[in-house]
């Protein structure tokens, strides 16, 4: 007996439809959380429509990873076999596993999306150091909030899957033996993710920026032989070659445009500084399983409370009152070794007026083995990267920019010290 | 524009120049992991497995501004099946070596071991080699061991479609090398 479905309005799709199961996983108190935590951060400062939460793109994620999954087995059938072993009951396994991963691929994330993550602690245990990623939050949310309604459903009972199959899937684990194909479906150049946020945040900011033609891109996509004794990999057929493109595009011109807006950035320095004063020991519970709860108790309406109490210090006065910090210089999108001496000779001249610095990186997209192969459809038929067939796509150069910020009321003194040839205040 | 990204930027040029134009991107990301796992050179990456082995965008990330930069140049170049790139150093490419002089002459003999050693690999033999040492890490980190059958079987079970006989035979030559840490004395 097939399960009941349930079907969730969505901007972008329509309708989204969810399982049984996958009704009682959404209902899970921490996925719930979602709700609370918004997509964008105070992008509504610059964009007032952007108040969406990661709840609504979870599921996006969801439904577009199963589109694309089942794009691919339509057309890609004979290699999956041969390469993996999938007859169709493997199929409808995976199936079941990329949507769950795609739907909890976010649960870890802290209050406020990527603005909240420069704050994770520290793997003092592993000496690494290193902080941990929002990733690894999800995976440790999964295994300890979501094993019992993921593993004892009865709908599991024609899958049998554990908490764990879905957390290695979305870490890149050994573990998830011949499913780590389908990862790429979650991360990767061409992901279900990376579309669904394009096109939701766009919709929701009220620009056209994150919009590509991603119909033609669900009829296109395929998986595409290795060479050399390569892996096979995620790639379109020739057809929906300026799909992919104009997916590349839409990433570019929503980070210049909007992601890395130049007072969007200058909130999500407040809200870092804001959060330092508002968490104890200022920085996020790691992601252990002792800790887990007091991390999942923090959301955008907590740390809005804290905020709106006084608690975030001045950086918190600074969000509620609209007083953020201004751009008042910035380097290159590309500097180089001989642009570093201009940007030090900028920083001694602002001094103390110098409040942030604020970089913005991100490269649109990288060739190699990430690149998204093009399968050529001539009799030969063969596997060409996107950037060989695309100047567009090879042409877009990365942003490594830093940005110099000051506060508001430092402005006009901070440009004319700037003016000033020569001189030095620091 | 702090240190490690010119340091970065400097392995970089100096692992295309080592390899004499024939490094591709396959090439560059697994020999930023070697260096990274086998070497113990401190690169602020962090890998995880796709299906093509251990990956982070951020060593792509190195290549495209080393490339903006002029630092280095790609080639697009045709071989059986397919399509790729080979990179040889561009006109900065002296000059983002010199920014970062004292973290290569720090790590000139592990940078020069990994190009030796690996350099005329296929991309497919990368693949293989890179997957079968992260799988490793990975095992150690979790304190898990195997002996190489247990090892060489989990590499199959990520990739199928390679050969059981040639996994166990690069294992067994990892090993010999020291190059394994979760593997259990027979």
């Amino acid at each position: 007996m097939s399960q009941k479905t349930f079907e969730f309005r969505c901007p972008i799709y329509g309708f989204i439809t969810l399982s049984e199961w996958e009704r009682e996983i959404i209902s899970q108190p921490a996925f719930q959380r979602l709700r609370r935590i918004g997509q964008l951060a105070f992008t509504n400062y610059v964009y007032p429509g952007a108040m969406h939460t990661r709840f609504e793109h979870s599921l996006g994620v969801m439904h577009m990873a199963t589109m694309l999954y089942d794009g691919i087995v339509e057309r890609s059938r004979e290699l999956l076999r041969s390469t993996f072993g999938y007859n169709d009951e493997g199929l409808g396994r995976h199936r079941a596993l990329v949507r769950l991963a795609a739907l909890l691929h976010d649960v870890g994330h802290s209050p406020f999306s990527h603005a909240g993550e420069e704050i994770f602690p520290s793997k003092e245990d592993s000496g690494s150091g290193k902080p941990y990623s929002h990733e690894e939050y999800s995976a440790a949310v999964i295994r300890n909030r979501f094993a019992d309604v993921i593993g004892s459903h009865r709908a599991n009972n024609n899958y049998g899957f554990t908490a764990d199959d879905v957390a290695v899937l979305l870490e890149g684990s050994a573990d998830t033996e011949s499913a780590l194909f389908w990862r790429g479906l979650v991360t990767s150049q061409m992901d279900a993710d990376r579309m669904d946020y394009l096109l939701r945040d766009s919709h929701h900011a009220g620009v056209d920026y994150g919009r590509f033609d991603w119909r033609r891109l669900v009829q296109t996509i395929e998986a595409v032989p290795g060479v050399r004794g390569g892996s096979p990999a995620l790639g379109v057929s020739e057809g929906g070659l300026h799909a992919a493109e104009g997916l590349i595009l839409a990433r570019y011109f929503m980070f210049t445009q909007v992601y890395f807006h130049k007072t969007r950035v200058a909130y999500d320095h407040h809200l870092k500084e804001a959060l330092k004063e508002i968490l104890p020991g200022g920085c996020f519970p790691s992601p252990t399983e002792e800790r887990l709860d007091e991390y999942l108790d923090w959301d955008d309406w907590r740390v809005l409370g804290a905020v709106k109490n006084g608690g975030g210090g001045e950086h918190g006065r600074r969000i509620l009152d609209r007083d953020h910090y201004r751009e008042i210089w910035h380097t290159l999108e590309i500097p180089g070794p001989e642009d570093e001496e201009e940007l030090r000779e900028q920083r001694g001249k602002l001094g103390e007026l110098l409040a942030a610095e604020i970089p913005a990186k991100k490269s649109w997209y990288n060739t190699g083995s990430s690149d998204i192969p093009v399968f050529t459809e001539t009799l030969a038929r063969e596997r060409k990267p996107l950037s060989s067939f695309s100047s567009v796509v090879s042409s877009i150069k990365p942003i490594h920019q830093i940005r110099l910020y000051v506060k508001a009321e430092d402005r006009e003194k901070a440009n004319r010290r700037l003016r000033e040839r020569g001189s030095d205040n620091g | 524009m702090d240190d490690s990204v010119w340091n970065r930027l400097g392995l970089i040029c100096s692992l295309v120049e080592k390899s004499k134009g024939k490094a591709g991107r396959t090439a560059l990301m697994k020999f930023a992991y070697f260096l990274k796992e086998l070497k113990g050179v401190p690169l602020d990456y962090r890998f995880t497995l796709y299906t093509y082995g251990p990956f982070d965008s951020r060593v792509l990330d190195d290549l495209s501004y080393a490339e903006a930069l002029e630092a280095v140049v790609g080639t697009l170049v045709h071989f059986s099946g397919g399509y790729g790139y080979e990179y040889s150093l561009g006109t900065k490419g002296d000059q983002l070596k010199e920014r970062a002089r004292d973290f290569l002459a720090e790590y000139e003999q592990e940078i020069t071991a990994v190009v030796q050693e690996f350099g005329s690999k296929t991309a497919g033999e990368l693949e293989m080699i890179s997957t079968i040492v992260y799988i490793d890490r990975s095992a150690k980190e979790r304190e898990s061991f195997h002996s190489m059958d247990e090892l060489s079987k989990k590499v199959v079970g990520v990739k199928p479609y390679l050969d059981f006989e040639d996994v166990r035979e690069e294992t067994e030559n990892l090993h010999g090398r020291e190059y394994l840490q979760a593997v259990e004395a027979q």
